[in-house]
């Protein structure tokens, strides 16, 4: 019988970083011939890309990002394994409002502005303190494109952004088949 | 519906309150007019400031929604003084009268002042504050509006007036929505019925706030001197109809004299070495593309950018622009000053830097370009700062 001790949490968040690093370094060594260009993008910057050492928005990332369907799903899955707030899919898809999201200590609401019929509020709660602050607000639709908003500092604990209705961020928001990430 | 628009007095000139809306949102912010991130500093405040125990829910409320947004033309970077135009422009807003961005306005309030939880004034930095506004002053003439200046008491000296210029000196903010016929109701206490609690003040006697309120409209010390005799005769038969505790509250209350600014002069004064910047949209011809304007190949259409009083340019839509041509006019070879650009958001493009020097104010114009598929806005700042003169100030934004 083989018998071994189970990872504490943190040492679960660094395995699970490792892992993402090791899958990126996968798709980086099997990306195209033809995409000379992604290989300039080391894993490390994509890694201070998802950490926010480089910051949001890098053209050049963002060119290999959108090339490069490996690289998005590498990255995505460095988001994804970063610690913070990752969202549960929406239950079903809604005809107009956009629907709530919501995790463990979290929750993305939406109000329509009474003032700009062509906005709507993007409320986010956060119900416990995870360390770091989240700064961005990161949505991944079904082929891995993300669409970031850099975020505020909470205030008691609450970061409102007013957007447009036909803005992107609420574009993918409304779709029930994206991951919503507070990075 | 006559509409007033509502200046916040800073010491970089003043900021319209463009839009005061009641929300559904947790939390009651501020924000640049059309940004969509609450400026954080102000915000704290403004929470508090809005809601609760606050002034404005104390004088205007309770309110359902509760929680408010507020709109403005620019920043403010520091400073708590923006109380009394806020408190004025929820009162205005509350009888859909405050002026909006787009609205042209019959009267203009001019205000500074940080409001304590009884309702009294208090500022600094007034006379910088007048000097800043010049622009906004020879505008509001130009437009024929009345301009009311708000300011504590005490904050301003010496007595000339210009004609259509009224100077409210208070020291209880409540007073200058009687001025201004801004209608207001407080809730009662449950307790009492009158009195409140929890460091929340009673409502002034109608004589005291009379007595403490100088709003003195006229065009010379004479109509000063007049509207304080009236006054006198006034309040002394008033007087015979108190009671003798209000009576003993009048004696404890000092009467200010009368006091008024010389706003005439100081607007005159900021007009010397007028220079002024200029924003104009680089748009491509029928026959020329924003390529041939990038590569230098072509010039492009020029279409000025339209700016308001507080030095702040209509958005320019993305769609079809190349760019934008910075110029400054009406310098000549007395003139001094750098011009600079700082980004508040987005990019041009090649100019990585959040703010870069673009030379002296006898160089120009200068182009930044647009790019091709925009997908964030740009705003940012256009300065001309001046070894002997204010610092002149645009902000412009460029949405996709």
């Amino acid at each position: 019988m083989t018998r071994f001790k189970a990872p504490s949490a943190e040492a679960l968040v660094e395995i699970r970083q490792e892992f993402a690093a090791m899958g990126t370094y996968h798709d980086f060594v099997n990306a195209d011939s033809d995409e000379e260009f992604v290989k300039e993008i080391t894993m490390s910057d994509l890694y201070a890309y998802a950490t926010g050492g480089v910051s949001y928005p890098n053209s050049a990332i963002e060119a290999a990002l959108e090339r490069a369907a490996g690289l998005r799903s590498a990255f995505r899955r460095m988001v994804l394994a970063l610690p913070g707030y990752r969202f549960e899919r929406a239950a079903a898809a809604s005809a107009g409002g956009t629907l709530p999201r919501q995790t463990q200590g979290a929750e993305i609401k939406f109000s329509p502005s009474r003032a700009h019929d062509d906005r709507t509020y993007i409320i986010i709660e956060l119900k416990s303190s995870v360390e770091p602050i989240p700064n961005s607000l990161a949505v991944f639709d079904s082929e891995d494109r993300a669409v970031r908003v850099s975020l505020p500092p909470p205030q008691d604990s609450i970061i409102q952004l007013l957007v447009r209705k036909d803005s992107d961020i609420l574009r993918v928001l409304r779709d029930p088949d994206t991951d919503v990430v507070l990075m | 519906m006559t509409k007033t628009a509502v200046y916040i007095a800073t010491t970089n000139g003043p900021v319209q309150i463009e839009l005061v809306s009641q929300e559904n949102i947790p939390r009651s912010q501020v924000v640049l007019s059309g940004d969509f991130v609450p400026l954080p500093d102000i915000t704290e405040e403004y929470q508090h400031f809005v809601t609760g125990k606050g002034p404005v829910a104390r004088a205007f409320g309770p309110f359902e929604p509760p929680m408010f947004s507020m709109e403005l033309s620019a920043r403010i970077e520091s400073g708590r003084s923006w109380h009394l135009a806020a408190f004025v422009a929820h009162g205005l807003a509350s009888e859909d009268r405050l002026a909006g961005r787009d609205d042209i306005p019959n009267s203009v309030i001019w205000a500074t002042g940080v409001m304590a939880n009884d309702f009294s004034v208090t500022a600094e930095h007034v006379a910088t504050k007048l000097d800043q506004s010049k622009h906004l002053f020879e505008d509001a003439k130009t437009a024929g509006n009345d301009l009311h200046i708000l300011v504590p008491i005490g904050s301003l000296d010496n007595v000339n007036q210009e004609a259509a210029t009224t100077v409210h000196q208070v020291d209880d903010a409540r007073e200058i929505l009687q001025n201004l016929s801004i209608g207001t109701h407080r809730p009662k206490d449950p307790s009492s019925g009158q009195t409140s609690t929890h460091g929340e003040v009673q409502p002034l006697p109608a004589i005291l706030k009379r007595w403490r309120t100088w709003a003195i409209a006229g065009t010379s010390a004479l109509v000063v001197a007049v509207v304080a005799e009236i006054a006198a005769d006034w309040a002394t038969s008033e007087m015979r109809d108190l009671s003798p505790d209000e009576k003993s509250k009048l004696a404890m209350v000092p009467r200010p004299p009368p006091k008024t600014v010389d706003v005439a002069s100081k607007v005159s004064s900021l007009s010397v070495k007028k220079i002024a910047i200029q924003l104009e949209e680089i748009r491509p011809s029928p026959e020329i593309s924003c390529a041939a304007v990038h590569f230098g190949s072509a010039s492009g259409s020029l279409v000025p950018v339209r700016l308001n009083r507080t030095g702040e340019g209509s958005k320019s839509s993305a769609a079809g622009l190349c760019g934008i041509q910075i110029g400054v006019t009406g310098s000549d070879r007395s003139s001094d000053g750098r011009v600079s650009v700082q980004i508040l958001d987005g990019r041009f493009v090649g100019r990585e830097n959040a703010s870069f020097d673009l030379g002296s104010v006898h160089k120009g114009p200068w182009r930044l370009y647009v790019p091709r598929t925009l997908n964030e806005a740009i705003l940012y700042k256009v300065k001309v700062d001046r070894r002997n003169g204010p610092v002149l100030s645009i902000s412009h934004k460029v949405v996709p």
